[in-house]
This record gives C-alpha cells, structure tokens and sequence, in this order.
C-alpha cells in the first residue's frame, strides 16, 4: 500500500525541484538584454520617469535583494504584477488558465489511451500479424508527425471542407457546454493521437514481455479462455510499461501544449506564455513557466503514486 | 595490443550490423529519404526556380504556370522557398545534435568514469534539465537570448544535451569493468587514453541511433519554434515560419502549409525510420522485427 510517509517524501523532493526552476528563471529573465522600464514606457520616456519605475520595481536593487523579494513572493503565492493584461496580479492572470489546459490534458491523454490499449494489445497477441504492421505504421508516422502540422490538416479537413467544427477558438463550459464540446473536439484529437502513436508501441512491447512469462503460460495451461488470460492476467502487468511512458510522454505533451494552444487559439497556460513572451511581459512568462513546471512535476508524482499502487512488489524508501 | 584486438572484433561486428541495417527496406526507405532531401536542399540554388526572397509572380496562386507549388502569400515561389528553409533547418537541426553530444558526450565520460562526486554532481545537473518539458526550455532560453540562428542551435542543443549524456554514462560504466579495459590499463594507458581510444569507441553505435532520433526531435522544435514566431526570422525561410504564415491563409491556399508541413514531416519520419533500423541492427538482443 502506498504509504502516507512515501506521499509525503516525494512531496517534498517537489520543492527543490521547483525552487531550482524558479531561481533558473529568475536569474534568466534578469539577463534578458533591454531594460523593462524602457520596455514599459517605451523609447521616448524621460529619465526621470524610468527612474521612478525602476524604482517601482525594485530594478534600483542589488541583484540578490531583488531575488530575495521574488522569492518571498513566491512563498507566499505572490507572483508579481503583471506589466500589461491591465496590470493585474500574475496569480489572477494565470490561475484561470489552468483548468484550460488540463482540460486539454486529460481529454487528450484519454483519447490516446482509448486508441492504443486495443491497438497495443491487437498488435501483441497477433505479433508479426497484420494489425502488428498496421500499428507499426501508424506509430512510425504518428511519431513523426508534427503537431501542428496534423492541426492544420485536421482544420482543412473538417472546418474549411465539411464545415463540421470550429477552426479554433474557446468557448467556457459554462456559458455554453455544447459550444464548449465542439470547441475541444479537434485540440484533443491532435493531442491525443500524436500521444497515441508512442503509447502504441511501448504498450505492446511490454505486452509481449509480458506475454511470454511463466504464469501466463499456467493460465493457458490450467485452460483459461484466451479472453481472461489476455485481459486478466497480461494487460493488469503491461500497465507498468504503460504508466513509465505516460510518466515520461507527459513532459513531450505539456510541451507540445504551448503550439497546439497557439493554433487553436485554445486561451491556457501555453498560450499565455507565448502571448506574453511577445509582448515582453516578463512576470508573466516567469509565473507560467513555474506553473507549467508544477504541473509537469506533480503530474510526475502522480504517476510514481501509481505505480506503487499497481505493484506491491515496488517500494520506496 | 588489446585496442587493436578489439577494434579487429568490431570491423567485423560492424560489416555484419550494416549488412542486417541494409536488408530491412523501411530503413533503406527512410535513407533513400533523408538522401533525396539532403541533395535537394543543398542544391537549392541550382534547383530553384525562382530566387526564395523575390517576387516571382501574383499573391496565392495555385500550382501552375511555372510554379510547382503555386505563390505565397507575397507572390514568392512556396517551391524554391521551400528548398531554402530546408537548409536552415536541416543546418539547425545538425547543430543544436553536435552541440548536445559535444556537450553531453564529455560529461558523461567524466560522469561514468571517473564516478563519486563528479556523478553525483553532473548528473543531478542533468536531472534539473529534465525537470523541464524540452520545447518550454527550448522557448524559455529563446525568449532570454533573443532569437537568432546561434541562439536557436543552442537552445535547442542544450535540451538533448542530458539523453547524451546518460546514454554515454551508462555504456561507460558497462565497459569500465571489462577485461580489454583492464589490460589497455595494466599496459600503462593513462586516464585520458584509457577513456578515449579505449572506452570511447565502444560508446559509439548507441550514439548514432540517438543522433539521429534526436536530429529529428531537434527539427520539429526548430520548426515548433518559429511557428510560434521565436524563432528564424524572416527574411530566412524557415518551414515552421511557412506552417504559420500559411495557416493564415489556408482558406484561399490550403496547399501553402500543408506543403511546409510536409516537408518536415518527412524530415522527421526519414530520421526516424533511420535510427530504427539502426537500432535493429546494433541491438544484438532484439530480434522482435520481422
């Protein structure tokens, strides 16, 4: 059983991870060439009015201090104001943005499950069998296709030619749930079968291994139908495979977010940020980009969670 | 005398994995590819029609009257600007995969060998790069270094560079205990000379196939990039730059970025399909494709 004590540690290796990411982007934007008073008030400002500002942000500090009152902030859930989006708190900025993108997450991911497991498990049992090429194929070319490419093939397809759904866009669920629907449909098609296509492959794979162990041979041995076998006795095992590529295609997917959002004007994390590194609003990319390390952190931890739970033999210390 | 025993033992290991690298046709395929591209994108001022930052004829036209994949969106040839992003990006692609092994290679020999502290320390720096989703870091080092070709090669580069580095960890710490590295030992080779002519060698095949897997990720996030605007900038073509510009049109020429797609699409499926094979083929193990 998982116990709370593990649960508690692994919480705890999140903090130096996240403190590492925070302190790297601190220390990054600060060398970002171009002053961010001039950028704020423009080329034209006068000195004294830049002085005034940098003063306002704390730019007139020594280096260290000005990271000891980020940091501060941070603990205390204070990212900083943004300098643009009507000089809002960063916090206000991105926490709405949030359940955006993990929707695109987990609608993504189910999607790509529910593609490969059958796929996975087809091309395990048949191995070498026509459904085993036909999964080869589709991962090789999965893999190798560019998300934003599959996109804009997506939107020729079924918004410019059949006019089913909406090229782009976001409507809330709870203006318009069904709006809402159709809005999500093709952003979690393009997440969900780039994801599949590496799923596939791992997951038969570890069937296979699987497949060809003692207990399965018992299984058919003491006259189980192939059925339970299959989906008794091999899948449950497979899964740890599944959930190490989940763990480790998740980082690849939250990446991937950034562009998928971008194209389809999907208003998340990842679109944020890249709005924001436009317009040069620095506290917001900062802010962001921790979020979107914490996402990517905790998602991980998740993942460690369950495999303890599918595996009694596994422990951690 | 061990080092030339050996590298005997693997010329003929190697005439034998090219011969079982060459038989598997989608690998021949993905090489015949990746060929095709290479020649074609070098050869971009010969092939061209039309110079790639001209004015070659009317806005989105369709294919047809000398254009091979009709006009962009300012009557410049999509065909021979096509070509020309190819080097940019091939050339991005080739260079951030040299500065992550240049980078990676060496940290991981030090890593694996030497072991203890340097590990510990090397490889926990490694640990906080992976921390990052790759194409956020990639984005994150653009937006600080500005976008630049240079710039867009490191930043690109310094995301694989922790693969390289475990990989080349891994295959020292299998090797360091063995037999010919005992005896290039016993025969007095130094440190130095133990690791690169002895250890060395043997960490190569792993590497070739995570080269070229990560030339082909390295040109999907250049392309990821600058269709997100940060990275080539125009007038350089590039075709993630095209993906975008395209994508606002499509309506009136669907052909625009499909076509820029496509060209990096099969980049990355000709790299991919090379590095499978010569996965299969250096992989004594495994023996599960037919």
């Amino acid at each position: 059983m998982v116990s709370a004590r593990y649960i508690f540690r692994r919480l705890l290796q999140v903090i130096p991870v996240l403190l590492v990411v925070g302190t790297v982007v601190f220390f990054a934007f600060r060398v970002v060439p171009g002053d961010p008073a001039q950028l704020a008030l423009g080329v034209d400002a006068t000195p004294e009015a830049l002085a005034a500002l940098r003063h306002e942000f704390g730019l007139d500090r020594p280096l260290v201090v000005q990271y000891a009152i980020w940091l501060g902030g941070v603990l205390r859930g204070d990212l900083g104001v943004s300098r643009l989006e009507g000089h809002r708190r960063v916090v206000d900025v991105l926490r709405p943005k949030i359940p955006v993108t993990l929707q695109l997450v987990v609608f993504g991911m189910t999607f790509a499950l529910a593609l490969a497991v059958p796929l996975g498990i087809a091309a395990a049992v048949k191995a070498s069998g026509r459904i085993d090429q036909l999964a080869r194929i589709v991962a090789l070319l999965g893999f190798s296709t560019p998300s934003y490419w599959l996109a804009i093939l997506l939107m020729l397809l079924f918004s410019l030619k059949l006019r089913w759904l909406p090229a782009g866009g976001y409507v809330s669920p709870v203006e318009h749930l069904g709006q809402h629907l159709r809005f999500l449909v093709l952003p979690v098609i393009t997440v969900g079968l780039i994801q599949a296509a590496s799923l596939v492959r791992f997951l038969r794979a570890g069937m296979l291994e699987v497949l060809n162990l003692d207990y399965i041979r018992t299984a058919r041995a003491k006259g189980l139908a192939e059925r339970t076998v299959i989906y008794g006795h091999a899948l449950k095992n497979s899964l740890i495979s599944l959930i190490t590529v989940l763990g480790t295609n998740i980082g690849a997917l939250v990446g991937g977010l950034v562009v998928t959002e971008q194209i389809f004007a999907w208003p998340g994390l990842g679109w944020q940020m890249v709005t924001s590194i436009m317009t040069r609003d620095y506290q917001v990319v900062q802010g962001a980009v921790l979020y979107i390390a914490l996402m990517f952190v905790t998602i991980n931890l998740l993942v460690d969670i369950c495999y303890v739970l599918l595996d009694p033999r596994i422990h951690y210390e | 005398m061990s080092d030339v025993v050996w590298t005997g033992a693997a010329t003929a290991n190697w005439r034998r994995r090219l011969r079982r690298f060459l038989r598997d046709y989608v690998t021949v395929l993905g090489l015949v590819l990746f060929g095709a591209l290479l020649i074609v994108t070098t050869l971009a001022p010969v092939i061209a029609p039309f110079p790639y930052d001209r004015f070659a004829g009317p806005p989105l036209r369709p294919p047809g009257e000398g254009f091979l994949l009709g006009t962009d969106e300012v009557g410049r040839d999509l065909f021979s600007r096509i070509l020309y992003a190819g080097r940019i990006s091939l050339g991005v692609g080739f260079g951030a995969t040299a500065v992550a092994v240049g980078v990676g290679l060496p940290l991981g020999l030090v890593s694996g060998y030497f072991g203890g502290r340097y590990d510990s320390v090397i490889m926990r720096g490694m640990d906080g790069l992976l921390a990052f989703p790759a194409l956020l870091l990639a984005l994150t080092t653009v937006a600080v270094l500005g976008p630049s070709v240079r710039n867009i090669i490191m930043a690109i580069g310094l995301v694989s560079v922790p693969i390289f580095s475990r990989l080349v960890r891994a295959s020292v710490l299998a090797f360091k205990q063995r037999d010919f590295v005992e005896a290039a030992r016993a025969m007095g080779a130094g440190d130095l000379r133990v690791l690169t002519v002895t250890i060395l060698p043997n960490c190569l095949p792993p590497l070739t196939v995570q080269f070229t897997l990560t030339f082909a990720t390295a040109v999907l996030t250049e392309a990821g990039l600058s269709f997100l605007g940060l990275g080539i900038r125009p007038p350089t073509p590039s075709w993630g730059m095209m993906l975008n510009t395209g994508r606002n049109v499509m309506a009136l020429a669907p052909l625009y970025p499909v076509m820029a797609g496509a060209a990096v699409f099969l980049t990355v499926l000709s790299l991919n399909l090379i590095g499978d094979g010569l996965r299969d083929a250096l992989d004594p193990h495994q023996f599960t494709r037919t």
